[in-house]
């Protein structure tokens, strides 16, 4: 317990004024994108990356890392006050934090969902700390077939994993995958698919494709919807008794961050389903699982906790094997390649002082979590008066003038429109985006890796990767998470 | 402390917009995390896999105007042309099978009912969407002749005008005061100069 205290004590040092400063305003501004319904923490991230091209690598990610805890908790307030998830993460906790309110108990339930956050962020960070040098480790021995392998996971996972047809998660991962190979090749410097302009020499614009696929596509949809407001008429509050459940229920938030963490790791899985599984086991543990879905405060708790742990699991594979497993991570991952940081487990040796950086400063945004959540509590709930059509104009400007910023040029606002276009009809046509942008992300990463491995293997692919125990492995599970929607299909006829 | 709540229940009222009838209140989209929207028909199934297919030959077809070197072709194939042609061929192959699924579902879908027709997002929705992002096309065509300064109010206070149904007056004012505020932040809070178009020379 001394040595993980003197960790911190080491770690917090590594962390100047400027990256608190950063983390705390990705904090305030999380969770206000969190609190408003529709928006959420991946439109947080995916509108603060332009303007991360000015900071330092360390006060870059803690601004993300602030939007990424912030936003995860956001939607928790709107779920209590409202009745609708302020982001599908907080589905969970409305199922009981709702009825609390309704109950007159609105206080107790904002209060319980910041607790369980906070603890969760904790147990998340402290997972993350000590599991991602371990897998680093044993990740730093693989070779161009295994790194392959291991994105090429990361992409069919979260194609296969993620809601809706398997077929058209892959078709838009292939899609990422190519608008990748736009640009300048990385080994011949050969140009393709440059469309005879030099400013494409250099590849897409990563946060113009980004913005345009998550940020335009979303307004236009925000506006094709019935638009409509909501508002407050009484006011909200800390409950300080509710301090006490973090010892009367301490194994509910125990339990609840650890099923947090464990889904974060795999990709694809996700926040919804982290909580949704954390909420259930409550239930059957419970001795009284009549209560859940009536106001039960357990309820609250392992939804919070589990979603918020989600935040610290999300971020080891992509860390340790350079693998995002979810499209805010991917974000994320983009943000730090911009700034020359590759994740992987190469990491832990070339970029130590930034790795250090977003251990702490994960660390200290999930300690900060509390304070600030229940201290601008008041705040946050007057945020949801804010008329729905401003908020569109406000996200709007920032992600025009945050596209523009990155290069000056215009040419990347009509490449963030385009992608816009195609980001609405791919949600129109049933597509899921996210492979897109982890393809996009990914994409130099299997094709060097690929073609490395294809070099190396000459003219027998298929034999170099049957002799490579940890690639064959890792493309077994590539196969089985493809097969995986097949067998649920059956497994659901069948029941 | 214990037991101590500051503030009381709260309470929330719908206010709708002026332009919108009342209608059920319908939660966000569960995936909106990946984007995805919910399943479409086998029209759309089958428009969509058509332009996989189309994308994907489009693009194998492209890949044979690279100029690769013979002594650039290492890896069995797998070159700065073959990868790009490998991620090709995948496209057109998985189009295909999502066109066989599209027939699947035609097939189905001929034996049941017709589907309800969605209550949101049709109509007057998909209309003011179009109508947003037209002005923010000619916004982006206007912004570097006109200038930051000049375009931007009067797109915004459009935008305003359609999406919210707010008189001129409240629309202009909003506008000016979007402009003013996102000039300040980008201008002064983060140094960067925003296209100055006719007021070059004397914007601030």
């Amino acid at each position: 317990m001394a040595e993980f205290g003197a960790l911190l004590a080491e770690l917090g040092g590594l962390v100047g004024l400027a990256q608190v400063g950063a983390l705390l305003i990705g904090l305030v501004l999380g969770i206000i994108v969190g609190v408003l319904p529709g928006l959420g923490p991946l439109l947080g991230v995916t509108l603060a990356i332009p303007f991360t091209f000015h900071m330092d690598p360390v006060s870059s990610i803690a601004l993300l890392i602030g939007f990424y805890q912030g936003g995860s908790y956001g939607g928790a307030v709107t779920a209590t006050v409202l009745g609708i998830p302020g982001t599908p993460i907080a589905a969970a906790t409305l199922l009981d934090a709702h009825p609390m309110a309704l109950a007159g108990r609105s206080s107790e339930a904002v209060t319980l969902a910041t607790l369980a956050s906070w603890v969760g962020g904790l147990i998340g960070g402290t997972v993350l700390l000590f599991t991602a040098p371990a897998l680093a480790k044993i990740a730093v021995r693989f070779g161009p077939a295994e790194t392959f392998a291991l994105a090429a996971l990361g992409l069919t996972a979260i194609a296969s994993l993620s809601q809706g047809s398997t077929l058209k998660g892959l078709l838009s991962g292939l899609f990422g995958l190519m608008c990748a190979t736009i640009g300048t090749d990385p080994f011949t410097g050969i140009a393709r698919f440059n469309f005879d302009r030099t400013e494409f020499s250099g590849g897409l614009t990563f946060v113009a494709l980004l913005v345009g696929l998550f940020a335009i596509s979303e307004v236009l949809m925000q506006i094709e919807r019935t638009l409509r407001g909501w508002q407050a008429s009484e006011r909200i509050g800390v409950a300080f008794s509710m301090f006490r459940t973090l010892v009367s229920r301490f194994f509910g938030y125990l339990r609840a961050s650890m099923v947090g963490v464990g889904i974060g790791i795999i990709p694809a899985v996700g926040c919804v389903t982290s909580a949704f599984l954390a909420y259930k086991l409550a239930r059957d543990f419970s001795k009284e699982p009549e209560r859940f879905g009536k106001g039960a405060p357990e309820g609250v708790i392992a939804s919070e906790a589990a979603n918020s742990a989600t935040t610290g699991g999300a971020l080891i594979p992509m860390l340790a094997l350079g693998i995002p497993g979810d499209p805010i991570v991917a974000v994320m991952m983009g943000g730090l390649l911009i700034h020359g940081v590759t994740p992987g487990p190469m990491l832990f040796f070339t970029n130590l002082d930034v790795l250090n950086g977003i251990f702490a400063t994960f660390l200290i945004g999930a300690m900060l979590l509390l304070p600030l959540g229940l201290a601008l509590l008041p705040l946050f709930v007057r945020v949801l008066r804010v008329p729905l059509d401003y908020m569109l104009a406000g996200v709007l400007l920032l992600a025009i003038f945050g596209t523009f910023a990155v290069q000056r040029q215009t040419l990347d606002l009509w490449i963030m429109w385009l992608f816009g276009v195609v980001g609405y009809a791919m949600r129109k046509a049933g597509f899921p985006l996210a492979p897109l942008v982890i393809g996009f992300v990914l994409g130099p990463i299997v094709e060097v890796n690929l073609r490395r491995a294809a070099t190396l293997a000459s003219s027998d692919l298929a034999g170099y990767f049957l002799g490579r125990p940890i690639a064959l492995g890792i493309l077994v599970l590539v196969l089985l998470a493809l097969a995986f929607p097949l067998l649920r299909a059956l497994w659901q006829r069948r029941a | 402390m214990a037991g101590a709540t500051v503030g009381g229940p709260v309470r929330f009222r719908r206010i709708r917009s002026r332009r919108e009838p009342p209608q059920p209140v319908s939660e966000p989209q569960a995936d909106t995390q990946s984007g995805a929207e919910r399943e479409p028909g086998w029209r759309t199934d089958l428009a969509a896999s058509l332009a996989s297919m189309g994308l994907g030959a489009w693009l194998f077809r492209e890949t044979f105007s690279f100029s690769v070197t013979a002594s650039e072709r290492v890896g069995g194939g797998i070159d700065a042309a073959g990868y790009p042609r490998l991620l090709a061929g995948l496209t057109m192959l998985l189009g295909l099978a999502l066109a066989a699924r599209a027939l699947w579902k035609w097939r189905t879908a001929r034996a049941a009912a017709p589907p309800a027709a969605d209550a949101e997002g049709q109509g007057g929705g998909k209309v003011r969407a179009v109508l947003c992002f037209a002005v923010l096309l000619l916004y982006t065509l206007l912004l570097e002749p006109l200038g930051f300064l000049l375009a931007t109010p009067l797109a915004v206070g459009v935008l305003l005008r359609i999406t919210g149904g707010r008189g001129a007056v409240h629309a202009a004012v909003a506008a000016i005061a979007f402009t003013a505020a996102i000039f300040v932040f980008f201008r002064y809070g983060v140094n960067i100069v925003l296209p100055e178009g006719l007021l070059r020379g004397i914007s601030p």
